[in-house]
């Protein structure tokens, strides 16, 4: 892995942190599942850093704090399974978060956008 | 032959499990984590881990390398307020020796109030005229049956409380052995050098001889260790160096 892989793996890592709440409530609420569920769906959707080690805390986290609810239904011959879904908190969690994803997003966007804008502006005065 | 091989596979993953879900409870404990907290957690994190492999995940995407990382992780998500870290204890040779004798004299505690008042009772209602009627076989037998259950119980309590104590910090198994033989040597050998004090003492009970005779077991018990778990790190050092 070379120093700009490090550091690139390093910003995902940052803006993953700032995000996975509201994902793994995105990836219950589209289809209840069990913890391990979760990180093979992250991992399938290009997350590849996140691990049983990260998502089993923080959906023990969001249990405890009411967005999540875990019914055990029983196994066909295994174990009981332990399907995660959302609580009507939760529900109402996730359409706040992302809204604000998609606020703090655009307002992101319009200024690389505008960046962008003024960059090539000064680039064209400059050669003019 | 080859279901043989998948439940001896199976067996292995289940200790792997169960020593890391271990690892991450003493990780808990040694942050003053209450015991009820910690089975809480424990028995969560087994059904999830059992559910998990239900589903085909490897024992690689699922035990953390980073078990005081995740231990933390996770009780600060269930909400749980974590002490400051305990130093782990260090498996030295003093530390070893005073373990394992702690947890003997806990085994002669458990020996003397239980195993023996049993044992004795079970004797006296075995045999119809104790009174009357010379040692049989039998009788030698139950006597050897009493103090032999009376020596597993002192030894596995003696070495259980290393194995609990020092049980993730121990290298290798030989010390553990080390200690346990060191401690069955040593009480052995003291065997004579008591008899021979009490004799001396004119089989006195007072306290106080009996205190210089434990002292006395105790000793030769701590000299065996010692000298067991040299031999034992001997072999170990002198392995790792043929390795290089």
């Amino acid at each position: 892995m070379t120093l700009a892989e490090v550091r690139r793996a390093g910003r995902e890592s940052l803006y993953l942190r700032g995000t996975l709440d509201m994902c793994v409530l995105s990836l219950v609420d589209a289809m209840p599942t069990h913890a391990y569920g979760v990180v093979q769906e992250l991992q399938t959707r290009d997350f590849p850093q996140t691990s049983y080690g990260t998502i089993y805390p923080l959906v023990t986290r969001l249990r405890r704090q009411g967005l999540l609810t875990q019914q055990s239904l029983p196994g066909s011959g295994g174990p009981a399974k332990n399907l995660l879904s959302l609580t009507a908190n939760g529900q109402a969690a996730l359409a706040a978060w992302q809204q604000e994803w998609r606020d703090h997003n655009a307002r992101v966007e319009s200024l690389l956008g505008g960046m962008t804008m003024s960059t090539t502006t000064k680039g064209t005065s400059h050669v003019n | 032959m080859s279901t043989d091989a998948g439940s001896a596979a199976e067996n292995v993953d289940l200790l792997m499990v169960d020593r890391w879900i271990n690892g991450v409870e003493k990780e808990w404990q040694r942050r003053s984590v209450s015991r009820r907290d910690r089975r809480l957690l424990v028995a969560d994190l087994q059904r999830d881990i059992e559910q998990a492999r239900a589903n085909g995940a490897s024992l690689d995407a699922l035990l953390d390398a980073d078990v005081a990382g995740f231990a933390q992780e996770l009780a600060e998500a269930q909400g749980v307020t974590l002490g400051p870290q305990q130093p782990e204890p260090e498996p030295t040779t003093g530390n070893l020796i005073l373990t394992c004798l702690a947890g003997g004299i806990v085994g002669a505690l458990v020996v003397w109030w239980f195993v023996l008042p049993i044992g004795v009772s079970a004797m006296a209602s075995s045999d119809p005229a104790p009174a009357t009627s010379a040692l049989g076989a039998w009788d030698i037998a139950a006597v050897v049956l009493v103090y032999a259950m009376a020596a597993a119980v002192t030894v596995g309590c003696a070495v259980g409380a290393v194995w609990w104590r020092f049980g993730n910090a121990l290298t290798s198994k030989k010390e553990i052995i080390a200690v346990g033989a060191g401690f069955v040597l040593g009480g052995l050998v003291s065997v004579a050098p008591v008899v021979l004090f009490a004799r001396l003492t004119g089989y006195s009970d007072s306290p106080m001889t009996v205190i210089l005779e434990s002292a006395i077991v105790a000793g030769f018990c701590a000299i065996a260790i010692a000298a067991l778990l040299r031999v034992s790190r001997r072999g170990t050092r002198s392995s790792v160096t043929v390795a290089k």
